[in-house]
């Protein structure tokens, strides 16, 4: 942990000393301040800051209206809570689905932290118990103003229906989708200035010499030869966790094989970072840095609209 | 060479979708163009694939030098060509190719002609096949008004193309016979190959020996599957017959049915074995059709300008090919002779039989595959430039009218956004049309001086005109040379009125409308814009599927004030609809009518929206009277043809609840329970009692029940609702609450304990202990009925 504190005092510390988050796409003087520096105590949600992602959202989130979006709750709930102390003006999470007691588990962990009065004053304003249902078809004026969004991102109007977030954070799901640029155009389309993806990459530098995957691959699941679903395993029982359908299927096999095989929230693509990267781009958002987190495993590419 | 900056935008892309015709013209273009140096982007909106995932298709093109944007669209083809033009007017291309096919490029061409992009791009219509020209040439009948709107919008999308391309002088005739006003600049040359069809292999009008026939193409009937088993049945019978047949394409459909069963039964006493090969790409069927000496039949019914037959000829493979469309075009003068037959079986059947004792001929092409390139890269050279000028600046007065009834807060909304308006040289012309409630009248009292100090116009009405007569009543003290009809819940995006005035200008369209954002409830209208709109999509003046729906916009339109006047303005029937009456008489009378592909308003969808109250009576009458302009025009002898077509139309409507007939689908869900029951029995009684005893109203609710036992008086769940609610009834007899006890189901208990609670409250106490002890005795093993009698009990 030493360690972790050690580096989270260095971002604070730049945090306190960093502009804010300048991006071409706005003029400057829309952009808001920075709230005040922080007090002097370590911030409340150091823990969560064991998570990488999270402590380096902790350097960028300031000031800005951000909605987080992925299937990974518990980084949702933690990211939620580190927005709330770092005084976001707009905190939202989009979802299809909201699971159940998501405002208690809110509360219980930034109880838990020592947050517990700023998640309840946020609850009594964005509470999702006021939902009074699925997202309509229309956007609806009057429905209460709940922090988790029920809605599609597929949506026409869910720019809207998020406030038109400054920053939109996707939690790592980009490798599970069918289609990955499907995911990072709709995303695209909320038009935030910066858009933070956290996903799984593959570090080329791991593989054999001469591995035909470079940083540049994208590789889809079911359209890989035995050969390439050979180095994946192999790249993925030396690092951990191993999917299971390398198991299932060592040799690969057709999208429909890996349906057959009952293997649900596949791994459907094996990306490098300069495939990530190219992807962003055309969505029209230009990488402006990437840094690894899950232990190298995943990275964090931060993108800013091309203007 | 100009380096040119370059769009394909195309619904087929190989790979994506596998084999179109109008992809592999795409992608060959794609190649040429690349090669020759330019910036090429090919847009295909759709999120369909037929096998790997779209983003697994842009990197193989991408690693073949070919760069393919996607924009995940599911939906209709109108919403497909909405977001690729939301998506190209971003992009500043020298150069748009388009084809016919589904409309795509309709948008666009709008949007060139009203000023709102494009100024200075090309925008190139490919005509490769249209939705209704595959149907008469297939024998389907028109079956549905999307078919109408779809042949329209390819229509237009030809029509208001800047150089119409065609790969056949055939199909520019056809459109031309179809009455449309095909682009004065055209270019007709075959399409070109992709670059796995070397130039120097076409046919050099040689013959090669036949051993094998191969149908070439879809499995279809359109494709001339019948037509081929026929002739080769024919030609089997008098012995002169192939080693093997080959049927080579996708299986498709035969008179609605398998086409593989069709050629089973078709080949039942054909003395050679035949094969199916379903499985070959373009490359994979060239690779076939070269292997072995094989013959390739081409049959099809109807052809633009066919890929199979410019594939055997620039390989310089054996075909003999059906002489519609286009076909003839292709090969050499000299060589059509010898394999372009007439469509019957007993010319394939002679030119097949002539092919396997002489051989079949490598026909040459009327255009080699270099000449044609060169004609391709030439005429591109000379595309692109700046445009025509911007229309001069001028900001004439607009009247924004509107009549307000009864809801004060939205029209508040709805004047505050038309004082955010970009456009300033604006008027309101308000009407109070007798709003009775004491809000709407301080309201309106609270507006008088405020619009007098803006020189605008507030009427207040001592009697309810209804809509059509208190709009016309707005319009007529309106000063501006253009009015903007508006609903007073509705809201305007800050650049509606811009955004409509400027289209005017540039178009010299006559009345212009445009798409809505819909959304629901009394707050504040959203402040973006959405990515597309959500439901209803006009399209413009299609005025033949205008007697189906209003394809043609809302009541939101900007109208040149003298057609207004020469128009008379609304009808004034006391019912719904009179835009789309309005809309489609200005239509007919051949006013220019223009629908944007911009989100300019916001439309309150609600269950409160006047529409959504009407009666089945006002809506027929609503209906009826938007279509009342084109039955004037019909002679009458048709005019209840006419009336069938349509009305045929709104009662499949209404029988499916789409539209306006739609409001129980949106109601709250106590009122969609009472509408999903059947007209007789009990049900619909019930649901409507426990909703109005939910919003408190006890008598109604108890007479609903009393209503619903009279007719059911075995009915326990019934029974059980009354129990305890009557405040006046003698205490239920024993025996009574027995029978109720013994006809309840398990899942009613918690219903019963209700009765139970309302006996004990009202001090019933022994009807109470009665009822629990039946509920007890039957659901012996309930932990509920036990608890209930505990509860009587203590």
């Amino acid at each position: 942990m030493g360690h972790i504190v050690e580096r989270v005092h260095g971002w604070l510390q730049r945090l306190r000393r960093r502009p804010p988050v300048v991006v071409h796409a706005a003029p400057a003087e829309q952009l808001k301040l920075l709230p005040p520096p922080l007090e002097p105590q370590p911030l409340r949600c150091l823990p969560l800051l064991a998570d990488e992602g999270l402590a380096f959202l902790a350097t960028i989130m300031g000031g800005h209206s951000v909605a987080f979006s992925g299937w990974e709750v518990s980084r949702i709930i933690n990211a939620t809570l580190l927005g709330l102390e770092l005084g976001l003006p707009g905190i939202r999470a989009l979802a299809s689905d909201r699971p159940e007691g998501l405002d208690q588990a809110l509360l219980e962990q930034g109880e838990a932290l020592g947050l517990g009065a700023e998640v309840r004053a946020f609850l009594a304003r964005h509470g999702t118990g006021r939902d009074t249902g699925p997202a309509s078809e229309y956007h609806l004026t009057d429905t209460a103003d709940c922090w988790w969004v029920r809605a599609s991102l597929e949506h026409p109007d869910i720019r809207q229906r998020l406030d038109a977030p400054e920053i939109v954070v996707d939690f790592g799901t980009l490798f599970h989708e069918a289609d990955p640029r499907r995911r990072i155009l709709r995303l695209a389309e909320l038009r935030p200035r910066l858009l933070v993806l956290d996903t799984l990459i593959i570090d080329e530098t791991r593989l054999p010499e001469g591995s035909p995957f470079t940083a540049a691959s994208a590789w889809y699941v079911a359209a890989m030869t035995p050969e390439q679903t050979r180095l994946m395993a192999d790249y993925w029982r030396a690092i951990q966790p191993c999917p299971a359908q390398f198991d299932l299927l060592p040799h690969g096999g057709t999208r429909e094989d890996f349906r057959r095989a009952g293997l649900d929230a596949l791994w459907w693509w094996f990306m490098g970072r300069e495939a990530v990267r190219g992807m962003l781009l055309d969505a029209g958002y230009r990488v402006i840095s990437v840094t690894p987190s899950w232990g190298g495993r995943s990275a964090i590419f931060t993108a800013e609209a091309v203007a | 060479m100009k380096r040119q900056k370059i769009c394909l935008y195309t619904f087929e892309f190989p790979g994506i979708i596998a084999n179109g015709g109008i992809g592999t013209a795409f992608r060959a273009l794609a190649e040429e163009l690349v090669e020759a140096g330019h910036d090429v982007t090919v847009l295909t909106p759709s999120a369909y694939t037929e096998n790997l995932p779209v983003s697994w298709w842009i990197d193989h093109w991408r690693e073949r030098g070919i760069k393919v944007v996607s924009l995940f669209v599911e939906g209709t083809a109108k919403l497909h060509a909405y977001l690729a033009y939301q998506w190209l007017k971003q992009r500043d291309f020298d150069v748009i190719h388009y084809h016919d096919w589904r409309g795509a490029g309709y948008w666009l061409t709008v949007a060139k002609r009203c000023g709102l992009a494009f100024r200075d791009t090309t925008l190139v219509c490919q005509a490769h096949g249209q939705t209704f020209w595959h149907l008469e040439h297939s024998g389907i009948f028109l079956s549905a008004p999307a078919e109408v709107e779809t042949d329209w919008l390819e229509q237009r999308s030809v029509e208001g193309a800047d150089i119409l391309y065609s790969p056949s002088a055939y199909f520019i005739d056809y459109m031309a016979a179809r009455g449309w006003a095909v682009p004065g600049r055209r270019f007709v040359t075959p399409n070109l190959l992709p670059k796995s069809f070397p130039e120097g292999q076409e046919g050099d009008g040689t013959r090669k020996p036949v051993e094998e026939i191969v149908f070439f193409g879809r499995l279809e009937s359109r494709k001339g599957l019948e037509l081929f088993c026929d002739a080769m049945t024919r030609l089997l019978a008098r012995g002169a017959g192939p080693s093997r047949v080959v049927f080579l394409g996708k299986i498709g459909e035969v008179a609605g049915g398998s086409a593989l069963a069709y050629i089973t039964e078709a080949t039942a006493g054909w003395t050679v074995p035949w094969m199916v090969r379903n499985d070959l790409d373009t490359d994979g069927a060239k690779a076939f059709l070269a292997r072995g000496r094989r013959l390739a039949v081409i049959a099809s019914s109807i052809e633009n300008s066919p890929y199979t037959v410019l594939e055997c000829i620039a390989s310089g493979q054996p075909f003999l090919a059906a002489d519609v469309g286009g076909v003839r075009e292709l090969v050499h003068a000299d060589d059509q002779p010898a394999v372009v037959f007439a469509r019957t079986p007993a010319a394939l059947e002679a030119a097949m039989a002539d092919a396997l004792a002489q051989g079949g001929l490598c026909a040459r092409p009327a255009v080699t595959l270099a000449e044609n390139r060169r004609r391709w890269r030439e005429w591109h050279a000379t595309l692109g430039g700046p445009g025509a000028p911007a229309v001069v600046d001028s900001t004439p007065l607009v009247s924004v009218c509107m009549s307000s009834f009864n809801r004060p807060e939205l029209l508040a909304q709805a004047i505050r956004s038309i004082e955010a308006q970009s456009w300033t040289r604006l008027e309101m012309v308000l009407v109070d049309d007798a709003s009775p409630s004491e809000a709407a009248k301080r309201h309106f009292d609270a507006l008088a001086p405020v619009f007098a100090a803006r020189g605008w116009t507030l009427l207040r009405n001592e009697t309810e005109m209804w809509t059509g007569r208190a709009r016309n009543h707005a319009v007529a003290h309106a000063k501006g040379d253009h009015v903007l009809l508006m609903d007073d819940d509705n809201a305007a995006f800050p650049h509606e009125v811009e955004t409509l005035m400027r289209a005017a200008q540039a178009s010299g369209a006559d009345i212009i409308t445009c798409q809505q954002q819909p959304f629901t409830g009394p707050g504040e209208p959203p402040r973006h814009v959405a990515r597309y709109p959500m439901g209803w999509m006009p399209v413009g003046p299609c005025l033949s599927l205008a007697l189906f729906e209003n394809c043609l916009g809302d009541l939101n339109m900007l109208v040149r004030r003298e057609v207004w006047n020469t128009l008379g303005g609304f009808t004034e029937d006391r019912v719904g609809c009179e835009d789309w009456e309005f809309l489609l008489r200005a239509g007919l009378e051949g006013y220019h009518l223009e629908c944007l592909p911009e989100l300019l308003f916001c439309y309150r969808a609600t269950v409160d929206n006047l529409a959504r109250r009407y009666s089945g009576k006002v809506l027929y009458d609503s209906f009826t009277r938007a279509v009342r302009p084109a039955r004037a025009k019909m002679p009458p002898g048709l005019v209840m043809a006419m009336r069938l077509a349509s009305e045929s139309r709104f009662a499949a409507s209404r029988q499916q609840g789409e539209g306006y007939w739609a409001r129980h689908g949106q109601a709250e869900p106590g009122i969609r329970a009472i509408a999903e029951t059947g007209p007789g029995g009990t049900e619909g009684l019930v649901a409507a009692a426990r909703h109005v005893l939910g919003r408190g109203d006890e008598a109604t609710g108890l007479l609903l029940l009393r209503q619903a036992l009279t007719i059911q008086p075995s009915a326990a769940h019934v029974a059980i609702e009354l129990i305890g609610r009557e405040e006046d009834a003698a205490p239920p007899a024993p025996p009574w609450l027995e029978q109720v006890a013994a006809g309840l189901r398990e899942d009613e208990l918690s219903r019963a304990g209700l009765a139970l609670g309302r006996l004990m409250a009202r001090g019933d106490q022994a009807s109470a202990r009665v009822l629990a002890g039946a509920l007890a005795r039957r659901f012996p093993d309930s932990e509920q009925g036990r608890f209930l009698l505990a509860m009587t009990s203590g």
